[in-house]
């Protein structure tokens, strides 16, 4: 994504999660292409994003599924239109959703309290280590604060890029030594592994 | 007086997967569960962990628990300034950090809070500029 195309979104979206959060308080002062200012009076931030569910799929419905996020329980839609992420971006009639995965939604919330998924993430998982060891297809690292090693398996479509600005790292895998500092995402795998997409190096 | 910090922002690793978590509170996005150090833990964690909800997570036992070079000590409570741009052309919103212990990593979103500005497959948000009362 370019990177103005970037900050638009995100400036457009931060000022609709200012008004999300605290509505009646937000003053968009001056709005252009690539800029929004706005003043807030600080409230909690515990308020739920009706825009957003994540939860395990407790069921399946004609349209979608349910998913339970932990005793907040809500049924998701799913159209042609969704944007499905399992490891790769997929289309919905590319994927089967199984009970117990993790789903996380971004969508848009209906009056009867359902989310029309926009994008969906199926079993999105996130790390972060020390590098220990490292091959053409995993990684073992450890997480020096719990001292919890994890095997990491490497998608055919990972991603390597420096955590300071998000280029990509110089000659990708080869770029990777133990003690390297690094973050993840990935799929989650059954077996409790992940297998990265993404990894940014510290 | 602050205390400006800029940087990257990722998202909370979290129930089902706690392995980037604290320890305890994470097994079920709810403050039952047995391994919550009530009251230090249990309440702040529980809200950090539901990933539906905007907020700042945060983790415990600063310096060991993250980058520790990349992040900036936070008392848990205080409320932050957060931006997109070293200039602070485009303000991304007022956040407190969830309570709890100090964090070492309040850049971490929730995913809720993440997944407004990015997929959560890009895993960091970059040049994010946070203003810290001191």
């Amino acid at each position: 994504m370019r990177r103005k195309t970037f900050f638009k979104r995100v400036t457009v979206g931060g000022a609709a999660v200012l008004g999300f959060l605290y509505p009646g308080l937000i003053k968009i002062s001056h709005v252009e292409e690539s800029t929004v200012q706005a003043s807030a009076v600080a409230q909690p931030n515990t308020q739920p994003d009706l825009n957003f569910a994540g939860g395990k799929v407790v069921k399946k419905t004609s349209d979608g599924v349910v998913v339970d996020g932990g005793g907040t329980v809500r049924a998701i839609r799913i159209s042609a239109d969704t944007a499905v992420w399992k490891e790769f971006d997929l289309k919905p009639s590319e994927v089967e959703i199984q009970l117990d995965d993790y789903l996380d939604v971004r969508g848009t919330a209906l009056p009867d309290n359902t989310l029309m998924a926009k994008q969906m993430w199926i079993n999105i998982g996130r790390w972060d280590g020390i590098i220990d060891t490292i091959s053409s297809t995993r990684l073992v690292s450890t997480n020096p604060k719990s001292t919890k090693s994890r095997s990491i398996e490497l998608s055919s479509k990972l991603e390597i890029v420096k955590a300071q600005d998000g280029t990509p790292l110089p000659n990708h895998l080869s770029g990777l030594t133990p003690g390297n500092s690094i973050g993840a995402v990935g799929l989650r795998l059954p077996n409790g592994e992940l297998r990265a997409t993404r990894i940014w190096v510290w | 007086m602050s205390h400006t910090y800029t940087g990257n922002a990722t998202w909370f690793c979290c129930y089902p997967d706690p392995c980037g978590c604290d320890s305890g509170c994470c097994q079920g996005s709810n403050c039952n569960y047995a391994g919550c150090d009530q009251p230090q833990q249990s309440t702040a964690a529980c809200c950090t962990c539901n990933s539906n909800s905007f907020g700042i997570a945060w983790k415990t036992n600063c310096p060991t628990c993250c980058n520790a070079n990349n992040y900036v000590d936070i008392a848990c409570g205080t409320w932050i300034d957060i931006w997109l741009s070293p200039d602070g052309s485009s303000q991304l919103g007022v956040q407190r950090v969830d309570q709890g212990p100090n964090t070492c990593a309040m850049i971490d979103y929730t995913k809720a809070l993440f997944s407004y500005f990015a997929p959560l497959t890009q895993g960091v948000i970059y040049n994010v500029t946070v203003t810290v009362p001191v």
